[in-house]
């Protein structure tokens, strides 16, 4: 071996045995009862509901990208879950382990969590929520929306898209299982550096994060290639540049991030595996090593990445405010420039992470005026909100409510990050929880925008709309909740609390410890009330179901000419561009979407297997280098290049959907009908509408009530 | 770029591939790396010219492996390759120039003074 480690070898099952099984820890342990009895009751329903054939053709195996983006959502969304409670254990954990009279209770000297568990949690609440939550919640939005909102059929790539989705699944799946076998890193979502060489985290956790997160980015880098192909080749006729709906220039903007960045962080924790697997010295304090360095390489891409999430929500907003002040968005042009300048400024911020360093006064004063220089084209836009806000007709839909509730969160986040990237005050605050107020309050920005744009383009994809009265609930406690725990995390900051501490040492500090706990309830409250508002709506789908293209009467762009849901082919007909908000201007012109005399046949990719298989071996991949399982590891690197190479050799002709199919699916949806198959099992099926499809018997569909 | 059919052979980018110009990059790439290092053993010349030597080396290699390697030209089926290194080019600058500044002083700044003689700085 090139390294030395602690704990037993095997050639088969390389460093896992029985021991890693963490049994004797009773939270994880009825974690692990819990999550068994869900899966299995989620598998049992699977099967009496006989879903298992629908579910591979039409989801497993799809290529369709709003298939692919619900998918993505909904991993997301379940691991949002994941790190809230991380979020819930910590807060626990330091509202009771305040003082030295604080009891314990499970094997902790003070609070519920031994030190190095709560190292695990925080790791992993972070690593969860920006790249295994937020990430995957938008990336999904953007594959669901961008090619709607200018008109293709599809993603430019849809087996690299599923091949995104499926290696981020593999990655995420990852990070659960450490969960059950072994343990998850405790050195921070950044991989705090020396503390993530072998020589002070000897046992897997590190290893799951690192590949982890290599396999992801890899992932995400895909997925920006094919956000930008898209964008760039696939615009319907007419839609100039300037005519492109202003959430794609924010989701081309973002792309253009992800892969000038993630790269980086891909080769910089390979970096770090290397020293970890193979001896060497890149990241050691010693040995011609540099451990600054990887804290450098890392916010090269981390602070891009800040950008990356934060640009799709800008977008979003750009989308829901406009829609309900019933205007155009005000500043269109200064609003795509600053999108762009924002992804490009984003290169020249990161030092700003470790002002601290100890690097000279004008290196510090160079980053320090770069980052505040963020705040021009993000003030550009948030005035451009206000205005488009002013004298309009303001309604306070969910989404709406969302987006408003953004903008406020960004305003204090926006000030406390001026006040971070000035150097006098970022040593004077370095790695206290005000830090983690202020970049839990910008990402709280994102989360807002997120839950804003499920319920703005929720009906759109699934054809009806999600409960109001409850979505209204979920939105006022998460509110509070948001303003309860961060406002009390920023005095705690100016306190002098240090950030990642499981015991906190001064009492006086426990009543925002306690305010922040309270915060936090207010946080379950909101997750039951949008656990209650999903399944109200599935419930009442037929009520709430969705009768016009436009659900909420003033949408602008194109993604609302189309159906509700939207059919497998988007668009009967490719749509002619007329102007920037296409869809105000058909509604303003009275030209909705076109039913010509003659419908042409549409092409689509069919769906396939291989990105789920090849997401499988990746999994297998880097659960054998986690536990150093080299054959298995060897097998599945093996695996996954001969699968690649042979699907280059497969012919992928698609299939084309005759245009009579189409003729009559639109006819259903004109005579108030939702046609089976229309949004389903004709998205790229292997048996996909071969022509005898039209007199299946299930078309004649009755009308809903 | 995109083609239709089963034989990935006929595919544009494979069609590029050249066995015998690899090996010669290969050769090349070995001659611009080795040669700056066996001057740098041997103390050849003064700091300053070593610095050109090796910065000119280094340029002359990213082009040899650039164009030799993945064929990085402006032909229909390379330019949109070749314009990503182009853009590429401006952050790979901007990172590592920002990260040699930040770097260049760090250890005088940040290191005990006796520690700048251990043997791990070369001393």
């Amino acid at each position: 071996m090139l390294v030395s480690y602690p704990g037993p070898w095997t050639p088969f099952f390389g460093r896992l045995d029985a021991q890693q099984i963490p049994l004797q820890n009773p939270i994880l342990f009825w974690t692990f009862v819990l999550v068994s009895l869900g899966g299995v009751a989620v598998l049992a329903a699977i099967t009496y509901l006989r879903a298992w054939g629908s579910l591979w053709r039409e989801w497993l195996t799809s290529v369709d990208h709003k298939k692919i983006g619900v998918m993505y959502c909904l991993l997301g969304i379940v691991m949002l879950f994941r790190g809230f409670i991380d979020g819930v254990m910590m807060r626990t954990q330091q509202a009771m382990a305040v003082g030295p009279r604080s009891p314990g209770y499970m094997g902790a000297l003070h609070g519920y969590l031994p030190p190095y568990h709560f190292g695990q949690i925080y790791s992993a609440h972070g690593t969860i929520m920006i790249l295994f939550a937020i990430t995957p919640i938008l990336v999904g939005l953007m594959n669901i929306i961008v090619p709607l909102q200018i008109g293709a059929r599809d993603m430019a790539y849809p087996y690299l898209n599923a091949v995104s989705f499926w290696l981020t699944a593999a990655a995420t799946g990852l990070v659960m299982i450490s969960l059950f076998v072994g343990d998850f890193s405790h050195a921070g979502w950044v991989g705090l550096s020396p503390l993530t060489e072998l020589a002070y985290s000897p046992g897997v956790g590190v290893d799951y994060w690192s590949w982890a997160v290599q396999i992801g980015s890899i992932a995400t880098t895909l997925a920006s290639i094919n956000i930008i192909v898209t964008i760039i080749k696939m615009r319907a006729p007419g839609m100039t540049w300037t005519k492109m709906p202003i959430f794609c220039w924010t989701a081309l903007s973002t792309s253009v991030v992800g892969l000038s960045s993630f790269p980086v962080f891909t080769a910089a924790v390979a970096l770090l595996s290397l020293d970890r697997y193979a001896g060497t010295h890149f990241f050691t304090p010693g040995l011609g090593g540099n451990l600054m360095l990887y804290t450098d390489l890392f916010w090269i891409w981390g602070h891009p990445e800040v950008y990356y999430v934060i640009l799709p929500a800008f977008g979003i907003l750009s989308e829901i405010i406009p829609t309900f002040s019933e205007k155009p968005l005000f500043g269109y042009i200064t609003m795509a420039v600053a999108s762009i300048a924002i992804g490009g400024v984003s290169w020249s911020v990161w030092l700003h992470h470790f002002f601290t360093m100890g690097a000279g006064p004008g290196v510090n004063a160079f980053f320090s005026i770069a980052s505040m220089l963020v705040g021009i084209p993000t003030g550009v836009k948030v005035f451009n909100w206000a205005f488009t806000l002013y004298r309009g007709r303001v309604r306070f839909d969910v989404p709406m409510l969302w987006a408003l509730a953004a903008l406020v969160l960004l305003l204090i986040g926006g000030l406390t990050g001026m006040m971070l990237a000035m150097p006098a005050i970022n040593y004077t605050v370095h790695n206290s929880v005000f830090v983690v107020a202020h970049f839990h309050t910008m990402l709280n920005v994102v989360g807002f925008a997120c839950f804003g744009a499920i319920n703005y383009w929720f009906p759109k994809v699934f054809g009806f709309r999600l409960d109001e009265r409850t979505g209204k609930r979920a939105f006022w406690f998460f509110s509070a909740g948001t303003f309860v725990l961060f406002g009390s995390m920023y005095a705690l900051g100016f306190m002098g609390m240090p950030r990642r501490i499981d015991y906190i040492p001064f009492p006086s500090w426990r009543p925002l410890l306690i305010a922040e706990e309270v915060g936090i309830v207010l946080f379950v409250i909101a997750s039951y009330y949008m656990i209650k508002q999903l399944v109200v709506s599935i419930r009442d789908r037929v009520q709430n179901r969705v009768t016009s293209s436009d659900v909420w009467g003033t949408a602008r762009s194109l993604e609302w000419l189309t159906h509700s849901p939207v059919p497998f082919y988007n668009f009967a007909v490719q749509p002619h561009i007329n102007a920037r908000d296409e869809w105000a201007w058909r509604r303003e012109h009275g030209r909705g979407a076109e039913s010509p005399e003659h419908y042409e046949d549409i092409h689509l990719p069919i769906n396939t297997p291989l990105p789920l298989i090849l997401g499988a071996w990746t999994f297998a991949l880097g659960f054998s280098l986690v536990w150093r399982m080299y054959w298995l590891a060897a097998l599945s690197l093996i695996a996954i290049v001969v699968l690649v190479i042979a699907r280059s050799f497969q012919d992928d002709p698609g299939h084309t959907v005759p245009g009579a199919r189409i003729r009559e699916i639109e006819a259903s949806y004109r005579n108030g009908l939702e046609p089976a198959g229309a949004a389903g099992d004709g998205a790229g099926g292997p048996v996909a509408y071969p022509g005898a499809v039209a007199s299946r018997p299930q078309d004649n569909v009755p009308a809903r009530p | 770029m995109v083609t239709k059919g089963r034989d990935a052979w006929q595919h544009p980018q494979v069609q590029l591939a050249r066995g015998g110009q690899y090996v010669g990059a290969y050769i090349v790439s070995l001659l611009l790396t080795g040669g700056p290092l066996w001057l740098v053993v041997r103390h050849g010349g003064t700091p300053w010219r070593l610095m050109i030597i090796i910065v000119a080396c280094a340029a002359a290699l990213t082009l040899v492996q650039a164009y030799f390697w993945p064929r990085l030209d402006l032909s229909r089926t390379q330019r949109w390759m070749t314009a990503a290194l182009v853009l590429f080019i401006p952050l790979v600058v901007m990172t590592v120039g920002l990260t040699a500044w930040m770097f260049a002083t760090l250890y005088a700044r940040t290191m005990i003074p006796v520690l700048l003689h251990a043997p791990a700085f070369g001393y």
